[in-house]
């Protein structure tokens, strides 16, 4: 179109009109360009925007995930934890090991002791 | 062995000291190897009681005692010569110091644990109190058995709104190998002993049952026992306590434990009965194997699947996958018998081995009748009515099931 005037001589007055009519009905070329620069510029920002929210959605996801399964499978104790319940079970089961020894050694030293007392002393006295 | 008590208000303290020959090895009278572990118990009576008859404190030693006593026991009290008698003729024993005389009383009481067969028992006794055992811990030696909720049984057994006397023990913890448990199984009636004279008590009236007291059940020897040292009227035991002028009364010995479980479930007592040791406020745990055992009699005899979230991996199922002789077979087969389903259960596998019909268990729903000739006269007589209009008498067949047990 631009070539057109090049190529006949119309009268500066029409050509005036005809350029006025068709900015009248057309947009200019570089509001075009303007508005494609700027249409392209709100794609670019969208596809950021959903390349954020998909990987929003995948952080969600395997939250969810994580959640359903923690009741199947506890998160294990703190091994610092368990160590001690564990020292404090077998202290637990070695004292009382130790006391029924203990005791089993008193009923026998008693025993040894009326063996060589030969029975005056009533057996309700001692070991409280 | 030396015993001696002493009592301190409403708590009587036995010391026992090992002669020469004794040994911390005992022997139960069912053949149970036991270990002593220490030498010192208590019982906590209900109120300060002055006053025990010589007998009585006896018997409620020699329950705690007799598995590691060689040949000799001496009393801090005299004794009378029939209970001196009793355990020379039960035991290899010489006891003394003999002088005393004997006692008696008037009343029947019920030894009730809370389980099915001792509230079956006082389904039968509307009348006759309870004597309650309830576990304490002793002070000398570490309690690990915590989850055993004797207190909760305790409970329960005020619950029924009974005539109630709860002693409280640490007797038990007199064991330590194989676990803290009754020295004999007598030493559940120490604390009723102790409080006879109190209640003025004839008898005790125990929840031993037909397998108990006739089939060798439980831990014992799985075949016909008439003769049975524990339980039978003239054995060493019942001998034992007739001389202190407590009979034994086994008012459920001629039915199985299937007939106990229907009359408790079917008493007043029902909401009441605990056979677990383990549950809390909330009911039995439902994870234990008496629960898994009970709860086969009970499904069987409510005619349903059963119900249990035990399956035959778990170790209280274990025994179960192995083939027979169990421990109260008898209700085994009843089970296996009667409850729909048994393929998908833990009791698959026994189900398998024993191939027990409704038929070929019928024996069990009903009453041997020399169990009944066992009991003494002033209380046969209701004990027999009853069996006569609730439970229904075996026939000469019937019987022959019983008196050929552990012969097949």
């Amino acid at each position: 179109m631009v070539r057109l005037w090049k190529l006949a001589p119309v009268p500066t007055r029409l050509r005036r009109a005809v350029r006025a009519w068709l900015d009248a009905r057309y947009v200019t070329r570089v509001d075009h360009r303007h508005d494609i620069r700027d249409s392209l510029w709100e794609v670019q920002a969208l596809g950021r925007e959903l390349v954020a929210l998909r990987r929003e959605v995948e952080r969600l996801r395997a939250q969810v995930t994580t959640l359903t399964e923690r009741p199947r499978a506890a998160a294990a104790p703190d091994p610092r934890q368990t160590a001690r319940w564990d020292e404090a079970h077998r202290l637990a089961h070695e004292t009382a090991t130790a006391v029924d020894r203990l005791l089993q050694n008193e009923v026998l030293l008693w025993q040894a002791v009326d063996r060589i007392d030969a029975g005056a002393r009533p057996a309700g006295e001692g070991a409280r | 062995m030396r015993v001696a008590w002493t009592r301190d208000d409403d708590v009587w303290r036995l010391d026992f000291r090992l002669d020469a020959d004794d040994d911390l090895a005992g022997t139960v009278t069912d053949g149970q190897r036991v270990r002593l572990a220490t030498n010192s118990c208590r019982l906590r009576l209900p109120y300060p009681v002055d006053d025990v008859h010589p007998d009585l404190l006896a018997l409620a030693a020699w329950t705690v005692v007799a598995p590691y006593t060689r040949s000799r026991i001496v009393f801090d009290r005299p004794v009378s010569a029939g209970l001196a008698a009793a355990l020379e003729e039960g035991w290899p024993v010489q006891a003394g110091p003999v002088g005393g005389s004997p006692r008696s009383g008037a009343r029947l009481a019920i030894s009730y644990s809370g389980g099915a067969d001792s509230a079956a028992v006082a389904s039968i006794l509307p009348d006759a109190p309870f004597v309650h055992f309830q576990r304490i811990s002793h002070p000398r030696v570490p309690n690990r058995w915590t989850h055993y909720r004797a207190d909760i049984l305790a409970k329960l057994a005020a619950q029924t709104g009974r005539e109630l006397t709860v002693v409280r023990s640490d007797l038990e913890f007199t064991l330590a190998e194989p676990r803290p448990g009754y020295p004999e199984h007598h030493a559940v009636a120490a604390g009723a002993a102790l409080m006879a004279d109190e209640l003025d008590l004839a008898g005790i009236a125990f929840g031993y049952e037909m397998g108990s007291r006739w089939l060798g059940g439980g831990r014992y020897v799985h075949r016909y026992t008439p003769d049975n040292p524990m339980w039978s009227a003239d054995g060493r035991w019942g001998r034992l306590f007739a001389a202190a002028g407590l009979r034994v009364v086994l008012p459920v010995g001629g039915i199985s434990e299937a007939t106990t479980m229907r009359l408790a479930l079917g008493s007043g007592l029902r909401r009441q009965v605990r056979w677990c040791l383990r549950g809390g406020d909330g009911g039995a745990c439902g994870t234990c194997g008496k629960c898994l055992y009970k709860e086969l009699i009970q499904a069987a005899v409510e005619r349903r699947p059963l119900s249990t979230t035990i399956t035959a991996d778990r170790p209280v199922a274990a025994k179960w996958q192995q083939p027979p002789p169990y421990g109260g077979q008898e209700m085994i087969e009843y089970g296996c018998a009667r409850v729909p389903g048994i393929e998908t259960t833990p009791f698959a596998r026994a189900a398998e081995h024993l191939r027990a019909t409704e038929e070929s268990t019928r024996w069990l729903d009903h009453c041997y009748r020399p169990a009944l000739d066992e009991i003494p006269d002033p209380w046969r007589k209701q004990i027999a009515d009853f069996m006569a209009e609730e439970v229904g008498f075996m026939t000469e067949d019937e019987a022959r099931r019983v008196e050929s047990w552990g012969q097949q």
